[in-house]
């Protein structure tokens, strides 16, 4: 096990360098430069354009300004917004917990929906409820988050008027309505998710049904409730694991959309501010941080994957 | 029917002739968007927020534009960045792969780990910061989104050039004396073709909700140019007042991704026995 976590980390290096590598580069591209947001402000003349190139400190060549903003990354000093100054680690400090907060209510409702319909289909597959399970896998990969937001916020707070269509409260401040904001979010992300994580389901649990070991297991007379649950699913449900990773790449993405919608101050909503603003410090940072989430999952679900299936690890 | 088989089976398939009917009503409207019952910029305030009436057949918007219309140039604009976004992106990521997977060592190393980098880049995330640092215009909502979709052919053309390299076809070829190059373009793209066209279509779709993201976000196509995404965010604001307004491009979306997903499937399905029969 450890020398598989070496060998994954190994890889993931490179990686990393050429993320950070990519994301700064972003700031040259015309405009986002930041002396053309700073600029914004005032009446362009060459000697303020250059006085901000100076205090950038843009006259250095790109190499420089790279690795010097890599070097302050490394001591984590994140750097602040041209618009507003404020601190990046700050923003996201307070940012992270709503982001968090929406990725884990949406996994949960992914999985409560999607595993308990892929493992039925999987039983019966071909029947009705097959069927209809595959047209709703389908139809949730089509569908956008945001037409299913504002869906969603039609029928419950413009018809229905049960839930509040947007804002946000800390959970720990009133649970209650924290939770009355983050239901539709939530919804919307796990129901867009449930399409692909239910049809891995229903072909992994195909898959495994077929195996010799499944047909042992009931001709040695156990109940169907047993093989399908300690032989079947055990197996069945390890390529899961990855589904729902890559799950998470859709949910940041999602993120920034959903929290626009929903006016939720979250990581997401950060990124499409920073876009809207053309601040360039708030773009690279939240693709900075969304990159190394993702990375991160990336080897947690590659070493879980070793964990529960030892012909990984061996190999 | 029967004499072709790949034929047959794909108009066998109920699923595959619906998505190509919502798909070829999405082109017709697309290329007849020229000639739509209004200008799809033209405002009339004396008539807006109206619900269908013979004149506006889905009604009006909150400036009086016709939605129709608008949803008939939104088509052309979502069917153009989709394509044409794909189409750029697999040239440039099939080169790379083909690149890589001849070359080796650390041209592939190399390319492989850049390939790498922008898959752990959310595709949204990355097209929304190249498209505000482009500045606003289809064609560089088109650059943007094509970036983000480099990768997959890349690593599709590459595994395949290495795992045929060893096929004795190709040893064959080699053996008369035939060029990497020559081997590349003969042998191992045109057994990739099927792939790539599956995984392309179902990339078109996903690069049309992209184009939408997008657009719905205010980075993508920017008012009054209509696109369904920024339809879509328009609409939105005055839903209470005439629900068609975000309704009608958000189904647009909706069936357009629905349709091109399916016979991407479908596709799939019928060029690949095994899969034949599994659903």
């Amino acid at each position: 096990m450890k020398k598989l976590i070496v060998r994954r980390l190994a890889v993931y290096v490179p990686t990393v360098l050429l993320v950070t590598f990519i994301v700064f580069s972003l700031s040259n591209l015309s405009n986002l430069n930041p002396v053309a947001a700073l600029l914004g402000e005032h009446e362009y003349t060459k000697e303020l354009a250059e006085a901000y190139r100076k205090d950038l400190g843009l006259d250095r060549p790109f190499l420089v300004r790279y690795f010097r903003w890599l070097g302050n990354i490394a001591q984590g000093d994140l750097g602040r917004s041209i618009r507003t100054g404020s601190s990046m680690s700050e923003e996201l400090v307070q940012r992270y917990q709503v982001t968090l907060e929406l990725a884990l209510g949406s996994i949960l409702v992914t999985m409560l929906i999607a595993v308990p319909i892929g493992i039925y289909s999987a039983l019966r597959p071909r029947s009705a409820g097959d069927y209809l399970g595959t047209v709703f896998a389908i139809s949730g990969v089509a569908m956008p988050n945001f037409f299913m937001g504002i869906l969603l916020i039609y029928a419950f707070a413009v018809v229905l008027g049960w839930l509040p269509s947007n804002g946000y409260v800390e959970p720990w401040d009133n649970p209650v309505e924290n939770l009355r904001l983050m239901v539709m979010p939530i919804l919307t992300l796990g129901t867009a998710g449930a399409a692909s994580v239910m049809r891995q389901t229903r072909s992994a649990m195909l898959e495994v049904l077929r195996e010799d070991y499944v047909r042992t297991a009931h001709a040695k007379g156990l109940s169907g409730r047993i093989v399908l649950v300690r032989h079947a699913l055990k197996n069945g449900l390890i390529p899961v694991v990855t589904v729902v990773g890559l799950r998470l790449v859709q949910m940041l993405e999602g993120s920034a959309i959903v929290e626009t919608i929903f006016s939720l101050p979250g990581m997401g909503q950060f990124a499409v501010h920073g876009v809207q603003n053309m601040d360039v410090v708030a773009i690279q940072t939240s693709i900075l941080v969304f990159a190394s989430i993702i990375i991160v999952v990336n080897l947690l679900v590659d070493l879980l994957y070793g964990y529960l299936d030892p012909r990984v690890r061996y190999t | 029917m029967g004499r072709h088989p790949f034929v047959g089976r794909l108009l066998g398939n109920k699923a595959y002739l619906l998505s190509a009917l919502v798909v070829l009503i999405a082109v017709a409207a697309a290329f007849t968007s020229p000639f739509s019952p209004y200008e799809p910029n033209a405002n009339d305030l004396l008539h807006d927020h109206e619900g269908p009436s013979r004149l506006h057949w889905l009604g009006t918007d909150y400036l009086g534009r016709d939605i129709l219309s608008r949803l008939m140039h939104g088509a052309r604009v979502s069917l153009q960045v989709g394509v044409l976004a794909v189409a750029a992106s697999y040239a440039i990521g099939i080169a790379l792969g083909l690149l890589a997977g001849i070359r080796g060592g650390l041209v592939d190393e190399l390319t492989m780990r850049l390939m790498d980098a922008v898959f752990v880049i959310p595709g949204l995330l990355l097209a929304l910061a190249i498209a505000a640092a482009l500045g606003p215009s289809i064609v560089n909502v088109m650059i943007a989104i094509s970036v983000t979709f480099i990768a997959g052919p890349a690593r599709l053309m590459r595994g395949q050039v290495l795992a045929v390299r060893e096929f004795e076809y190709v040893l064959a070829a080699r053996s008369f004396g035939a060029s990497a190059l020559r081997i590349a373009l003969r042998h191992v793209l045109p057994n990739t073709l099927a792939a790539l066209i599956v995984s392309g279509t179902l990339d078109v779709a996903r690069a049309i909700l992209i184009e939408a993201s997008l657009s719905f976000l205010g980075a993508g196509i920017r008012p009054p140019a209509a696109s369904w995404g920024n339809m879509l965010q328009q609409g939105y604001t005055y839903m209470e007042l005439n629900l068609i307004e975000p309704f009608a491009p958000g189904i647009a979306i909706f069936l357009i991704v629905l349709a091109i997903n399916l016979l991407g499937d479908a596709l799939r399905e019928a060029w690949d026995p095994r899969l034949r029969g599994t659903r």
